[in-house]
């Protein structure tokens, strides 16, 4: 049996107090795994990896990356994640060996340089190193930007949103780096989609979020059991966001 | 012409709802009638400082010495005009700045370009509606101004009067939309939003500021406090034989005063509030015939604007972006 | 990773973003464009009202009279009285756009999210953008006092107490302008829409430049931006006068220019009613009062939201 790396319990978040953006999630994510969050637009998918990723404090409960607590010991939790936000950017007049530099040397690596030779040949970006990040497209923007987050080899990799924009080369793409970051580097990955077919294809186990309750968690094969009733991911979801609802 | 009325009203709800600036407005406003106020306290406390010398000499039984301070209530605002030279143009940026930004960053414009409606309708109804704000903004501000003047002097401004201040609104609105031209067009230009402005206050700082301070400073009449002829005891005959020994440093000084715009629209107002002493009394025409090249450069710049953003806007693919 | 580090690892990136910024060579471009101005027209200026008091003892020779002895107050480095303006006019812009820049470039390039999740501390982020901003108002200063120097040394007189006094009216100049980038910093930290966080730091400006001299010393926008101030008599007015109580110790630009002109040793002019210590302590408190806004505005910064508007 794995370790638990992320453990939630009872995890909330209120922007205002009529506000539930995040509503007693309790959920634990073992060390090797490729988890799917899934949710709709504002189901509170993004405040969890905020949260996770210490860049906001939880209003109740508690979170722990790592076996460091999010509130008490950021520092060790940024250590040893990676993050990439949702329609990542970077510098953009900068180019990517300049981007990936600086964030090489705020991630505290001692010889940036041959970090990100590695990198580079572990996601084949060689070719845009030199080029200004503003006339990247974005799906080598996106694989920049993944690769600043995986610079320093972090346990866990947070992913938001990770295909939205891309087209469908970029989409499969991304997928296969992320088993391969996943397999050989034996990061455990932590993706917010609401894209069905990207978690059917990459992820190990899921989690459904409707409107701030965690509403079904476990492995993709429990899930067909637990939804007799559904044939396709897609309509296991669709009845989870109908029973929140109703 | 519906599209264009459409368009135009459109702009005038757009203005009204940017806070900056109503903000910049409200202080422009403010500040207008604060210098009127001060205007008006100094004068009076000048007319104060005279009749206690006057008293002072009768009780010592001596002539009155000097004349009396003369009010022409038109003097009184120069510090009106500065204004209008210094933040009326930042308006005018703003202006230029909210009609285009706001349609580019919702791509409202692409939605507006799939209506049948023509570009020459876009860019001639964001003109018009700009123009007809600052037309009645000033004429409102200095309905106001003549009120305060009345009340303050206590008399009535005289038909010649009325007919200047309606100058200045049409002079002032012409200024103030030539900054709109700029930002206008730089708006367009550029991609980001914050460098259009930077562009347009940069041209703003060389125009409205640095040209006519250096042509100010420049001038050996500031370099004594009260004025350096004065203080020499020169009369005004004496003044000009002296400066014509300069004409070469007078012709760069005046050189780089004529490249501001901002100096055209001064020397007009200034000419017609008689805030350049010489002009109080003398008749509208003759000032008219003194000032017509100051006004004329004054409406030119502002047609060069409008030309440039419609020769620009018609030829550009810039437009969506 | 040390603190040190991590501010100098920001200072450089944010000094090489910088550099990137097309924009702001427009601005550094009329600055050293006026600083080489500053003097000469400075230097033509007081050689011709000489030869204009010339001329004009002769005129009065004609008639008779007695000319009065020459009445400008001329200086070793009346010269240089313009620069005082520009640094009000041109200096205190560009700190505002570069502090701007300096603020916005995480919000504008949506790297505050991935900056945050850095084992870095925030206060070794915001000591690194200070740094950046410090440094390259530093260095634009001390090339306008190389070039200062220079054209003293062409067109005025210039010995070491000339130089100790251009140094030290640089200094002045290098705090009065790092308060207004520390204010544009402070707005482009916290502000939603990008603009709107420059269009405020200007409407500060404005309020400075030209509000304050008017409320306390009854100065026009025109008149305050001459080095050589109007005579006038509005202490007179109990009203003018007390106006002048309440509002003279916040005008930052007075109390600037008034500063600037005793060390440059022209005379602070007639409107300033306050010592050289009450216009240094002004002086520093407004550039410290701006540093401690964007402390402040940079600690309530949310790291979770990079949405930012143009």
């Amino acid at each position: 049996m794995n370790e638990f790396i992320i453990e939630t319990k009872d995890l909330t978040k209120k922007y205002t107090t009529n506000s539930v953006a995040l509503d007693h999630v309790t959920l634990s994510i073992e060390e090797g795994d490729i988890f799917g969050f899934l949710g709709h637009n504002g189901a509170g998918k993004t405040t969890t990896i905020n949260m996770l990723t210490t860049l906001l404090e939880p209003t109740s409960g508690s979170a722990r990356v790592g076996g460091f607590d999010v509130v008490t010991n950021p520092f060790e939790i940024k250590r040893i994640i990676g993050y990439v936000p949702e329609n990542v950017q970077l510098y953009g007049s900068l180019s990517s060996q300049e981007n990936l530099e600086y964030f090489a040397r705020l991630s505290g690596i001692k010889d940036p340089k041959k970090a990100i030779t590695e990198i580079t040949q572990f996601l084949d970006i060689g070719n845009y190193l030199d080029k200004r990040v503003q006339t990247l497209s974005k799906g080598m923007r996106q694989r920049i930007g993944l690769a600043q987050a995986i610079l320093h080899n972090p346990k866990v990799l947070f992913l938001d949103e990770p295909t939205s924009g891309l087209d469908p080369i970029g989409v499969k793409q991304l997928r296969d780096t992320i088993i391969r970051l996943n397999s050989e580097k034996g990061m455990t990955i932590f993706m917010n989609t609401h894209l069905l077919s990207e978690v059917s294809k990459t992820c190990k186990t899921i989690g459904i979020l409707n409107q701030g309750k965690l509403v079904y968690k476990g492995s993709l094969s429990d899930a067909t059991h637990a939804f007799k009733n559904e044939q396709a991911l897609e309509d296991m979801y669709i009845t989870t966001q109908k029973h929140e609802s109703a | 012409m519906n599209n264009i009325y459409t368009i135009a009203r459109k702009e005038l709800i757009d203005i009204v709802r940017s806070r900056i600036f109503v903000l910049t407005l409200g202080l422009l406003v403010v500040l207008i009638f604060i210098s009127l106020f001060i205007s008006e306290t100094l004068f009076r406390d000048q007319v104060f400082q005279y009749e206690k010398s006057l008293a002072l000499l009768k009780s010592l039984g001596k002539a009155p010495v000097g004349e009396a301070p003369q009010l022409y209530p038109l003097n009184l605002l120069r510090g009106v005009v500065d204004y209008i030279e210094i933040f009326g143009a930042i308006l005018g940026i703003f202006l230029g700045y909210i009609s285009v930004f706001k349609e580019k960053h919702t791509n409202a414009i692409k939605l507006m370009l799939t209506r049948p409606i023509t570009k020459n309708e876009i860019i001639f109804g964001k003109i018009l509606g700009n123009f007809s704000f600052v037309f009645a903004l000033l004429s409102l501000v200095t309905v106001f101004i003549a009120g305060s003047l009345m009340w303050f002097s206590g008399v009535a401004l005289s038909g010649v009067d009325v007919v200047k201040l309606a100058l200045f609104v049409v002079l002032s609105s012409v200024y103030i939309l030539i900054f709109f031209t700029i930002s206008f067009f730089f708006s367009f230009q550029q991609k980001v939003a914050t460098n259009a402005l930077i562009i347009s206050f940069s041209l703003w700082l060389v125009i409205a500021l640095i040209f006519p301070q250096i042509g100010d400073t420049m001038d050996p009449d500031n370099q004594v406090p009260g004025g350096f002829f004065k203080s020499m005891a020169l009369t005004k005959p004496q003044e000009l034989r002296v400066m014509d020994n300069f004409k070469n440093f007078e012709f760069i000084r005046t050189g780089v005063e004529q490249l501001s715009l901002t100096k055209h629209y001064e020397r007009s107002v200034f000419g017609f509030f008689g805030i350049k002493k010489q002009y109080n009394g003398v008749p509208l025409a003759d000032i008219f015939k003194d000032k017509w090249g100051n006004m004329l450069t004054t409406f030119c710049f502002l047609i060069v604007g409008l030309l440039a953003n419609i020769l620009y806007l018609r030829r550009t693919h810039h437009f969506f972006e | 990773m040390k603190a040190l580090n991590t501010s100098v690892v920001v200072m450089r990136n944010e000094i090489t973003l910088l550099l990137r910024e097309r924009t702001l060579y427009v601005l550094l471009g009329i600055f050293f464009v006026m600083a080489v101005l500053s003097t000469i027209i400075g230097w033509s200026t007081q050689h011709t009202i000489m030869n204009v008091y010339d001329a004009a003892v002769a005129e009065l020779a004609l008639v008779g009279q007695d000319a009065p002895p020459f009445p400008v107050n001329s200086t070793p480095l009346g010269i240089m009285t313009n620069m005082i303006i520009y640094n009000v006019l041109i200096g205190s812009l560009l700190a505002i756009v570069l502090g701007y820049f300096v603020g916005i470039h995480d919000r504008m390039y949506g790297v505050v999210k991935i900056l945050f999740s850095r084992p870095i501390r925030s206060r070794d982020i915001f000591l690194g953008k200070i740094f950046a901003t410090v440094l390259i108002l530093s260095l634009v200063t001390l090339m306008a006092f190389l070039v200062s120097v220079i054209s003293l040394g062409i067109f005025g007189v210039l010995g070491t107490s000339a130089v100790v006094s251009v140094l030290l009216f640089y200094g002045v100049s290098l705090l009065y302008m790092s308060g207004f980038a520390f204010l544009a910093m402070s707005f482009a930290f916290v502000f939603q829409n990008s603009t709107s966080a420059m269009l405020y730091a200007l409407f500060i400006w404005m309020i400075v430049t030209f509000a304050l001299p008017e409320l306390s010393s009854a100065l026009f926008p025109t008149s305050s931006l001459n080095p050589i101030l109007p005579p006038s008599n509005f202490l007179n007015s109990p009203v003018l006068s007390f106006a002048h109580t309440v509002t003279y110790p916040f005008s930052v630009s007075e109390h600037y220019k008034a500063l600037c002109a005793t060390i440059l040793g022209v005379g602070a002019g007639a409107t300033n009613t306050g010592s050289i210590w009450f216009n240094t302590s002004v002086v520093m408190l407004w550039s410290a009062l701006a540093f401690i806004l964007s402390l402040r505005f940079f600690t309530n910064m949310d790291p979770s939201s990079d949405t930012l508007y143009e």
